[in-house]
């Protein structure tokens, strides 16, 4: 009788990987965009498009130019902030939890 | 009215948040470095978004438009205004919604009645009738 509780189901069940992404739900996550964007920010939400409302979003955009003369490539990031966000799913390469670098 | 695929990804995706923000100023980022800042109209389940009053601004100039269609592809961002609670914008599109698909529920269910009702008068006239001529 002692040991016949069930084993407790865990509150958030991860079926498909989406599911991953529930965990980072109101946690600061990084964003890697297509045309060399990325977005760091506190997710609000999300859904199967990976369209997103993002809070707090700091957007970096980086550019390469060559140098004329010693044509090296020149990296170049502009940052911006954005207090609140939509992002629109297609546009988006991978999710994460924000790199240890650089945040 | 929408079709039943752009109600089903208004319940279902983040569209009922643009949906909720119909009416109110804000900036559209396009995938060509573009940016259309004006008033949303409407927005539709393909994300296609009308608007008016709009500055279209690229690199190089800006240009001003009475009227604005984006289509739904070729959005990278929209901002959110301030002011926006998007939990209660939300819920309350959800649930607008909701309450005229019930209404639309009832009208139908009113419809259908009558036309039963109807139907057995109908039938009642022609047993009646059939009886008479016996």
């Amino acid at each position: 009788m002692a040991d016949e509780t069930e084993p407790q189901v865990p509150a958030q069940i991860v079926e498909e990987p989406l599911d991953l992404i529930r965990l980072s739900l109101d946690e600061r996550i990084y964003v890697k965009m297509r045309n060399d964007r990325e977005l760091r920010g506190r997710l609000h939400a999300y859904d199967q498009h990976l369209n997103m409302i993002m809070g707090d979003v700091e957007e970096t955009v980086t550019t390469v130019e060559i140098d004329e003369e010693t044509y090296e490539e020149i990296y170049k990031s502009t940052k911006r902030n954005i207090p609140m966000l939509f992002v629109r799913g297609d546009g988006v390469i991978l999710v994460s939890p924000p790199m240890r670098t650089g945040t | 009215m929408e079709s039943a695929r752009e109600r089903f990804y208004f319940a279902n995706t983040m569209l009922c948040l643009l949906k909720a923000i119909e009416g109110q100023s804000t900036t559209v980022e396009l995938r060509d470095e573009k940016e259309v800042s004006g008033k949303i109209i409407k927005v539709d389940g393909y994300m296609n978004i009308t608007m008016a009053n709009v500055t279209l601004k690229t690199r190089e100039c800006s240009r001003s438009f009475e009227r604005f269609f984006v289509n739904g592809r070729t959005v990278r961002y929209v901002h959110i205004p301030d002011e926006v609670d998007m939990r209660a914008a939300m819920e309350g599109y959800l649930q607008r919604s909701n309450q005229s698909a019930a209404a639309e529920r009832v009208k139908q269910d009113i419809k259908d009645a009558a036309w039963h009702k109807m139907a057995m008068k109908e039938k009642q006239r022609e047993h009646r009738m059939k009886k008479e001529n016996k």
